[in-house]
């Protein structure tokens, strides 16, 4: 717990093992890092096996770095995003998460049907502490909803909702976001506007961002995090860790 | 800094959880969140101008309808809280995904404003007892607080454990409601604790619902005398549980949310 205080505020923290990062770059363990301590996370499968998502792993998400999550499907990569986000447990060994950690982005499962887009996106502001009223409306103006920002969830189109969804994950400033397979929304202008909103939240955040999407991978991250076989390796250059990963999808077949 | 956050943070939490519940429960049918205090304050008043068809006089006291509201009214509070607590993981499951959401936070706000509604229906259906037939009775408030917090306490730490025991074991919830079906009958709210045969106190005094509706009457009628009520058992009933409750659902709820 005090390993936190200290690392989350001191400045001259000695900086860990990780990658070491450019010149004026705020310490790694800074607001915005995630740090895995000997996490161990595992299921059962058939009979009494265990099949092990990671195992005993430390590793460090620097504050401010954007975060590839690479890993073939069924590696148990949106485990570990929710495990990072707080809503899931694991086995042993700890996650220490410093300032605020967003839920992952698009996110629509909590919103309630009956009740409007704008109700749902003031829920969201008082849960986070954010004023209402500044939250609807950048709600509003970001997700182009119109008059259906007054009508109930229900009458919404699927593209509505993740408009909505991304627009209330966009008006929340948080210290890392969690992106779990970025899911495409709306028409193309619209998601340039997405991508431009998210670029310049990240210039103040981190990010981890799990997703197959090479373009998004390229333009958007500063580093890679390869899952393969319970371990967790952090690369910092992304291109490296895009080898490995392909290298890895290659020998499991 | 975690601390303080929290101190901060849990207010607004509770609030927004509470609005949103209040938002979305009767969203759909007119006059909206007004039945959550209308649907049981009409159910009490329907049951018992039925009762009253049966049961003339009543064990204590002149009116029917206040001696049948003392007992009626503390034990729909219970059952409603119990249940309304006991289910508000599986209500609150997708607002948990938000990192700012705690379970502590779900059950509280469902704790908070439930009892506030049960709360509003005693002091209706009370009322309205004592305008319309004005019976002969004394109001005693701080025995009648008493009661309320006790029978709060109670659902509250029943509906803890329950929380985590429904979640993790399905078939309990099948056995809780078998198990409890007789207990509105055996809480005393058609009898007296006093008119039942020796053989039958021994074992109706370790219901504490009974107790409290002692508690109760004994705020309402000067002649009821609740000396065979233990306040100490009440508190244990209840901390027990809740203690136990609050311990597990602390350890699984991120398995009760994920891997059930």
């Amino acid at each position: 717990m005090f390993a936190r205080f200290r690392s989350g505020r001191n400045p001259d923290a000695a900086p860990d093992s990780g990658p070491v990062l450019r010149k004026g770059a705020r310490p790694p363990g800074g607001r915005g890092s995630v740090r895995f301590v000997s996490l161990t996370k595992s299921y059962p499968v058939s009979g009494r096996e265990r099949k092990y998502i990671i195992r005993d792993s430390s590793v460090l998400f620097p504050a401010g770095s954007k975060v590839a999550l690479l890993g073939h499907n069924g590696t148990g990569k949106s485990t570990m995003m929710r495990m990072i986000s707080g809503a899931q447990d694991y086995d042993s060994g700890q996650i220490i998460r410093n300032g605020a950690i967003s839920w992952l982005i698009g996110f629509a499962g909590a919103f309630h049907n009956d009740l409007t887009g704008a109700q749902n996106a003031r829920f969201v502001a008082r849960v986070h502490g954010i004023d209402t009223d500044a939250m609807v409306d950048f709600v509003s103006d970001f997700s182009e909803l119109g008059d259906y920002m007054h009508m109930p969830l229900r009458t919404y189109s699927s593209g509505m909702r993740s408009r909505l969804a991304f627009a209330v994950s966009m008006g929340v400033p948080f210290d890392c976001y969690l992106v779990d397979e970025v899911t495409s929304v709306g028409d193309k202008r619209f998601r340039e506007k997405c991508a431009e909103t998210f670029h310049t939240r990240l210039r103040e955040s981190s990010a981890i961002m799990a997703t197959h999407n090479l373009s998004q991978i390229k333009g958007v991250c500063d580093m890679a995090a390869v899952l393969h076989e319970g371990h967790l390796t952090l690369y910092s250059d992304v291109e490296e860790g895009l080898e490995i990963h392909k290298a890895n999808q290659r020998d499991s077949g | 800094m975690n601390l303080l956050n929290a101190f901060a943070r849990m207010p607004r939490v509770v609030g927004a959880l509470i609005l949103r519940e209040m938002a979305t429960t009767y969203g759909k049918s007119p006059g909206g969140y007004l039945w959550a205090v209308l649907e049981p304050t009409l159910g009490i008043v329907v049951l018992s101008f039925g009762f009253q068809l049966l049961v003339r006089t009543p064990p204590v006291g002149d009116n029917f309808m206040l001696f049948y509201a003392t007992g009626i009214l503390p034990f729909m509070m219970y059952s409603n809280l119990q249940a309304k607590i006991s289910g508000s993981i599986s209500f609150s499951k997708s607002l948990l995904a938000y990192p700012s959401v705690t379970f502590i936070d779900a059950i509280l706000a469902r704790f908070l404003l439930n009892a506030l509604m049960q709360v509003l229906v005693f002091y209706i259906v009370l009322g309205a007892i004592m305008l319309i037939y004005r019976p002969e009775m004394i109001l005693d408030i701080p025995r009648i607080a008493l009661a309320l917090f006790m029978i709060m306490l109670l659902a509250l730490g029943v509906g803890l454990l329950n929380c985590f025991l429904f979640s993790f074991y399905p078939l309990w919830k099948q056995l809780w409601a078998i198990a409890t079906r007789p207990l509105m009958i055996c809480s005393g709210v058609f009898f007296t604790y006093d008119s039942m045969p020796d053989v039958l106190k021994d074992w109706l005094w370790y219901n504490p619902i009974l107790q409290i509706v002692g508690i109760m009457r004994s705020g309402v009628y000067y002649q009821y005398d609740a000396s065979y009520v233990s306040l100490m058992y009440i508190t244990l009933f209840a901390t027990i549980p809740a203690l136990a409750g609050l311990f597990f659902l602390n350890r699984y709820y991120r398995v009760i949310l994920y891997e059930m």
